[in-house]
């Protein structure tokens, strides 16, 4: 990851509000160092565009939305940011196809629904 | 890794130490070995010079005599002379010898014992004494000068006189020299034995102490093969290493064999052995979460989730195999320079968890509906559940002797099915209002074995046994629920007429809220119940009957048929929770209405035109011809649902038929008004008696 004077930059994927504020919200925890949320896209097409623009170093990231699905998301964002980390938020209970989206480049899934400390142990481990 | 090799000469210091004093020793042997050879060499010399003394000594007397002869003859005397040059100079070369002079190799003399050393020096000294006249006799007859008689008679004589002396104290000095050397070299021999032996003793402690060391480690690679050997066999999980080659490790624990059987060897391809000890899908899963695992970007924490071998169910094709049903994989990352070089895999057997998780979820769901059924039944008048299971029963009991006695004829076995059928429903909504949900359940499950029945053409009497069975199934669960009820009963009588004067209809609608509550959480719908009831003493009979028959049937058809989900009422603009009210009113004329309405969808006479015509109850042309009200008391016949799905609130078709029958025992009236996605409400009118 980057050197600890820098804040990690953090992108948000989820094609429901209510996710993506609570996300957010529970990035700003004192647990983790300090995360810099970069951007809050609603579905794919939006991800990598605020993808290219602000080359975030963590992503969380839906599976089912609309327009660009997670998977091809992935595919695209570890093409040309290979040095994030993504972690699938899904509430897919289809192991196959979460395991295809890992394999296209993601490093770890956590299921929805979540509860606080799932998603920050979450965090803790992808960025240590 | 990096600290390996200063552990390793730690651990060997002292024998590089013992090497080295070896080799010391070894060196020192050689170097006693080349003194001694040069101590000897020179011992000989010595030796040598003693014996060229001696002959030198007696080389001068007789080069004398013949220099003296040759000089009387007047023969010319060079040979001799230069015989007596020579003899002198080898005596005194072999003086310098022996006095040990530089350039000759020196030192030893530490070796030698002190007597000889002064016995030789003194020896040499006489000697030095005996020669010294004879040399100085000598010296004059060696110059190129003419010889005179006189000089070479006195050298002649001096050494003719000590000739016999001389030799004799040469001889003795070769003797002590020669005895020196042996001594010396018998010594230094010791010396030599000595230093041989110290290597030799070095060179086995060497030996020895390689040995121990050897077999220490042996027996400690040995004990802690054992130990591992101990672990392996008595762990309880299968545990063995996964190489990235995708095959199993040759360490592995005993437990394998009681899980698998033998299917799980080392060396074996893990990918072909999943593939037969699990369903395809599991093994193909497994496959891609393994190589995702050997991916070293991830980290085995994120992933547990996503794990598809927990708790699966091993297949047992041939029946042959013994051990676990039901086991669970877990991967642990092995990392080695930030390369993922293994994965240690462990196995559970889960069989007796997952057994007894399903026993726990069907006895929960047992409990569960038992104190559904308790708590079901303690929110309402005890007096009236039993009321209702004394009668439920006696009209079970007709429905009982009937099919016992039903005649084979072409009508009397459908008539028969549709009168159980009917009666089923009336007794079906009775019972959920008076919160009996196992005879409710009961019902619906009896009913889903009727429906194919009322559709089949032609009804044979063994087509009734089930339906006996079902009877009598359902008849036990009222008695169930009756000795419950019974229990509650004795319990309340022992503490009643404590309370002041009850309301009969208050207490009625109560449960009839309950009721429609219960139906609208089943559907996922929200609906608000209202209530409007004047107070009422009693109930008089003919009325309980419409609110224990009737109106639980137009509730439920109300929230089944009328009232929107949720979502479909926010999108056509209403709240989202419905409203179902329930009105009874005493008109002027004594008339007593019972009102139920709904803000639902309302009743739409063009919905229910496709639905007749689609369940073939009558033809396009028939429907054509019918007006709207014909087409809505279309609703009132039996068998008749707008619904395509059954469940236990709706869809049978008999909802209506029972409000129409209960209607008419007593002379009322039934009227409806509905507009569409407004509102429908059943106006019941009821003549006093």
């Amino acid at each position: 990851m980057k050197p600890s004077t820098k804040p990690i930059s953090m992108l948000i994927v989820d094609d429901s509000m209510v996710i993506r504020n609570r996300i957010a919200r529970l990035v700003a925890n004192p647990q983790l160092p300090a995360i810099n949320i970069c951007g809050l896209a609603g579905n794919g097409e939006i991800a990598v565009q605020m993808a290219r623009e602000n080359r975030p170093d963590l992503v969380t990231m839906d599976l089912t939305m609309p327009h660009m699905d997670g998977e091809a998301c992935i595919e695209s964002l570890a093409d040309f940011l290979p040095d994030a980390q993504i972690l699938v938020v899904s509430a897919l209970s289809d192991k196959a196809t979460a395991l295809r989206a890992i394999r296209k480049g993601a490093h770890g899934f956590l299921h929805k629904p979540f509860t606080d400390t799932e998603l920050l142990d979450s965090l803790l481990e992808l960025i240590g | 890794m990096k600290s390996s090799p200063r552990i390793s000469l730690g651990k060997y210091r002292d024998l590089v130490l013992l090497i080295a004093v070896f080799i010391l020793i070894d060196a020192s042997v050689s170097a006693i070995n080349i003194y001694i050879s040069h101590q000897i060499e020179a011992d000989a010399s010595r030796i040598n010079a003693a014996g060229q003394m001696r002959a030198s000594a007696q080389q001068l007397t007789k080069g004398l005599l013949t220099l003296e002869m040759e000089f009387r003859a007047g023969q010319p005397t060079q040979t001799s002379q230069a015989q007596i040059s020579q003899a002198r100079l080898g005596f005194l070369d072999a003086q310098k010898v022996l006095q040990g002079k530089p350039g000759q190799v020196a030192g030893g003399s530490f070796l030698e014992p002190a007597a000889l050393q002064i016995q030789v020096a003194d020896e040499l000294a006489q000697i030095i004494q005996v020669w010294q006249p004879i040399d100085r006799e000598v010296a004059p007859l060696l110059l190129n000068e003419p010889l005179d008689m006189e000089t070479v008679g006195a050298a002649v004589n001096k050494a003719v006189t000590r000739n016999n002396r001389l030799t004799q104290l040469a001889d003795d000095l070769g003797q002590s020299v020669e005895q020196l050397a042996q001594q010396k070299t018998s010594s230094m021999r010791s010396i030599q034995m000595a230093a041989i032996a110290l290597a030799f003793l070095n060179f086995c402690f060497i030996v020895f102490k390689f040995i121990v060391r050897l077999s220490n480690s042996d027996n400690e690679a040995a004990q802690a093969r054992q130990e591992t050997e101990r672990i392996m066999g008595s762990v309880r999980e299968g545990l063995f290493l996964l190489t990235r080659e995708r095959t199993v490790g040759n360490q592995r624990s005993a437990s394998l064999d009681k899980l698998f059987g033998h299917q799980l060897k080392p060396g074996d391809n893990f990918h072909q052995v999943l593939s037969r000890i699990c369903t395809l899908e599991n093994a193909e899963a497994a496959e891609h979460y393994i190589d995702v695992l050997f991916n070293r970007k991830i980290k085995q924490a994120l992933l547990e989730q996503l794990n598809p071998l927990k708790e699966i169910e091993l297949i047992n094709a041939n029946k042959q195999r013994k051990g676990a049903t039901y086991v669970s994989f877990e991967f642990d990352q092995i990392r080695e320079d930030n390369e993922v070089v293994a994965l240690l895999v462990s196995i559970f057997d889960v069989s007796d968890e997952v057994r007894l998780e399903r026993e726990l979820a069907s006895a929960e769901s047992r409990a569960k509906g038992e104190i559904d059924l308790l708590l079901g039944v303690l929110d309402h008048n005890p007096e009236t559940v039993a009321e209702f299971l004394q009668s439920a029963r006696r009209n079970l009991q007709l429905i009982n002797q009937e099919l016992q006695g039903v005649q084979p004829a072409l009508q009397s076995y459908p008539q028969l099915i549709n009168r159980i059928a009917r009666t089923l429903h009336g007794l079906k909504g009775e019972a959920g209002t008076l919160g009996c949900n196992s005879i409710t359940q009961e019902i619906h499950e009896f009913e889903a074995l009727l429906t194919p029945l009322r559709g089949r053409p032609s009804i044979q009497g063994d087509d009734l046994i089930p339906v006996a069975v079902a009877l009598s199934r359902l008849l036990a669960e009222i008695a169930k629920v009756d000795s419950i009820i019974n229990r509650i009963r004795q319990h309340v009588a022992g503490r009643s007429n404590t309370e002041g004067q009850s309301d009969p209809l208050w207490e009625t609608l109560q449960s009839i809220e309950k009721f429609a509550l219960k139906v609208a959480d089943d559907l996922n719908k929200k609906v608000r119940i209202e209530t409007a009831a004047p107070r009422l003493n009693e109930i008089p009979p003919h009325i309980a009957g419409i609110l224990k028959q009737a109106v639980p049937q137009l509730i439920r058809n109300a929230i089944a048929h009328g009232i929107e989900t949720p979502e479909e009422r926010e999108q056509q603009g209403k709240a989202s929770t419905g409203l179902v009210r329930v009105e009874i009113a005493h008109e002027p004329n004594g008339t007593l209405t019972m009102t139920v309405h709904d803000d639902g969808r309302g009743i739409s006479a063009s919905h229910l035109r496709t639905v007749l015509v689609a369940r073939n109850l009558k033809t396009p042309e028939e429907v054509a011809e019918m007006t709207d009200d014909q087409v809505v008391a279309m609703l009132f016949e039996p068998g008749f649902s707008s619904l395509d799905q059954a469940h236990i609130h709706a869809g049978r078709g008999e909802g209506l038929a029972v409000v129409k029958d209960a209607l008419r025992e007593i002379d009322g009236r039934l009227r409806i008004t509905s507009r569409v996605n407004s509102h429908t409400r059943f106006i019941m009118q009821l003549k006093p008696i």
